[in-house]
């Protein structure tokens, strides 16, 4: 693995992201249900709580929170979007999908975070254990991508076959780049109109070490999923009075290079991630972000109790 | 054991040593879990390692490490409960057709009467379309039909499970055509689990429930697995003409297109690594060397 300089010091802004919309639902102090603390959309930046609430099993967030597991909405709220209209928060692109990314250390609940996306071509996925310990789809978002999607309902992936089943076998989060060559990678056949460039395989709610499921974000050179996505590998350590402290050891860059080295504003994300465990929307104003950059979405992913990697968006 | 895990494959592994003493994975963390009366075809590159998992399954090849579980009991050798066809029938040519598959009846029902294993024998040979051949010696009969032997041979035993490696390479279109679906008609009939391996995408998806697509090796692996929706028993021209059996056919050329693209890469990636294997070894050797006293 080289080591060169961060590739978060050189952000260009992309209005065209598969990612168009996002929420942070946190839980409230008395733990009895989860608060929108924030919202963000491309080209309008980020807003604070705008006092909305849910328990478990209500609305995206809470079904989520619940089932312990990424869910789909194949449509757009209409009360949402007029408020976010009313408030000119509103993305620049449509919205034609959502995904709530419920987030888990152990049994511990740290936050919900839900994306909104545009309809450009990409897919997410939701790939869960049957009954023969195989991976299968049991919920997907595609658009653009009929022969994908009618192949991938068919598509089967024992532990550590395929991208999920790597990281089902892992246990943490996977990057796969260069799809359309990639031998690792057989779903596409190329009778759709795009090809899919990278996948990006989270582990939801790990059990004992294994994700009780495996969300995929997939999308195409064109019309990536943020401005900037980036995967940090972390590994922790324990200090004397026994809490744990992250590093990262490698940052995975969705387009670019593998690097070792951290910019400022990656430091800042790493040192709050260590503090509260959580994730985090942050707006230029809070964060010193690149130029051009006003938002930026921090995924902890936890195997067991420790931090293994954290999902880094820009946009 | 339940009828939905009624073959499982865990984490198999088969390696070799190579001339630097080190261990080659020739297939590594193999996983696959069957029905019981399922059907799965394993295809991919030649020397990718099908075989290998056939054999261990067998019982015929030893495994490295991992796990083979036939309805609830480990594979520890071959034996009766998983009948075996190969690409030759290997036939024994100074016996008859009848002689031939008696052989095994006689070893499987040795408390029968010898009119009940006759009526086997000729049961079998007769499904398999040989009831007036059933005194010919394997001289006497073309490829395809001595195939027809070995099939009723295996079948004759009453397996568990069915492994057919290749059994249809040495014959040509019409022939394998037939054999398969002489064997379809089997297994639609006695419902027994089968492992077909072959490197025809279209007899892949004509006979099976489920294709499972190998990696090239070494450590070979399953790639993905894909249901083939199409209900039995079949018939060639409906699956042929189904709407998605071309969905179905371009994305297994696609995967092992995309093997065959990055054959070289992924055999240089693996060399590269035993080198730095040995490498690391060499170093420790030294530095173990090193630090122990000399002998007086």
């Amino acid at each position: 693995m080289s080591s060169t300089e961060s590739s978060a010091e050189t952000f260009q802004p992309t209005v065209g992201s598969l990612v168009q919309y996002v929420e942070l639902w946190l839980l409230s102090e008395d733990e009895s249900s989860l608060e929108c603390r924030a919202s963000a959309s491309v080209g309008a930046g980020v807003r604070g709580a705008d006092g909305r609430s849910v328990s478990s099993g209500e609305g995206l967030a809470g079904a989520a929170w619940k089932q312990k597991t990424a869910t789909i909405l194949q449509e757009t709220p209409s009360d949402l979007m007029a408020s976010l209209n009313a408030a000119a928060a509103a993305p620049a692109g449509d919205l034609s999908a959502f995904v709530a990314i419920p987030l888990f250390c152990q049994q511990e609940m740290r936050g919900v975070v839900v994306l909104g996306l545009s309809d450009a071509f990409g897919a997410i996925e939701v790939w869960s254990r049957d009954d023969r310990d195989e991976l299968a789809v049991t919920s997907g978002h595609y658009q653009g991508l009929p022969s994908f999607e009618f192949i991938t309902r068919y598509t089967r992936f024992p532990k550590g076959a395929g991208l999920p089943g790597m990281v089902w076998k892992l246990g943490v989060a996977q990057l796969a780049q260069n799809l359309d060559t990639s031998s690792g990678f057989i779903r596409s056949f190329g009778k759709d109109p795009a090809v899919i460039t990278s996948a990006l395989g989270l582990p939801v709610a790990s059990q004992r070490g294994f994700p009780a499921s495996v969300l995929l974000l997939l999308s195409a050179q064109d019309i990536p999923l943020a401005g900037l996505t980036e995967l940090w590998s972390c590994s922790s350590t324990r200090d004397d009075e026994g809490s744990m402290t992250a590093a990262v050891d490698s940052v995975d860059t969705v387009g670019g290079s593998m690097t070792t080295t951290l910019a400022g504003w990656q430091r800042e994300i790493l040192s709050r991630v260590n503090s509260h465990g959580q994730p985090l929307l942050l707006g230029a104003d809070s964060l010193s972000l690149p130029a051009g950059a006003t938002f930026s979405l921090s995924l902890p992913i936890y195997r067991q109790n420790e931090l293994c990697n954290v999902l880094n968006m820009m946009f | 054991m339940s009828d939905n895990r009624y073959v499982e494959i865990a984490n198999l592994t088969k390696a070799y040593p190579n001339p630097f003493g080190q261990d080659v994975a020739v297939v590594k963390d193999f996983n696959l879990i069957l029905r019981k009366g399922e059907v799965v075809s394993v295809i991919g590159h030649s020397g990718c390692g099908k075989s290998t998992v056939l054999t261990m399954l067998a019982g015929l090849n030893p495994i490295s490490s991992g796990s083979l579980v036939v309805d609830g009991r480990e594979v520890a050798g071959p034996g009766p409960d998983r009948a075996v066809v190969f690409q030759a029938p290997c036939l024994l040519p100074w016996m008859t057709t009848f002689e031939n598959v008696m052989l095994g009846v006689k070893q499987v029902y040795p408390h029968g009467t010898p009119a009940e294993r006759r009526q086997i024998c000729e049961y079998y040979l007769s499904i398999v379309g040989l009831a007036d051949s059933m005194r010919k010696y394997p001289r006497e009969m073309s490829g395809g039909m001595q195939q027809r032997v070995g099939i009723a041979r295996a079948i004759a035993l009453r397996p568990r499970m069915l492994l057919l490696d290749e059994p249809f390479g040495r014959l040509d279109s019409l022939t394998r055509m037939d054999l398969q679906d002489v064997i379809l008609e089997i297994l639609d009939r006695e419902k027994i689990t089968t492992v077909v391996i072959t490197h025809d995408v279209d007899e892949a998806i004509y006979m099976a429930d489920r294709v499972c697509m190998m990696t090239n090796g070494p450590e070979a692996s399953v790639g993905q697995v894909l249901e083939i929706p199409f209900e039995r028993p079949r018939i060639r021209a409906d699956v042929l003409d189904h709407p998605n059996y071309y969905d179905f056919r371009a994305c297994l050329l696609s995967f092992l297109e995309k093997q065959e693209h990055n054959k070289s890469s992924h055999v240089e990636a693996f060399e590269e690594r035993q080198r730095q294997e040995r490498e690391l070894q060499t170093s420790a050797s030294d530095r173990q060397l090193e630090t122990e006293p000399a002998s007086v």
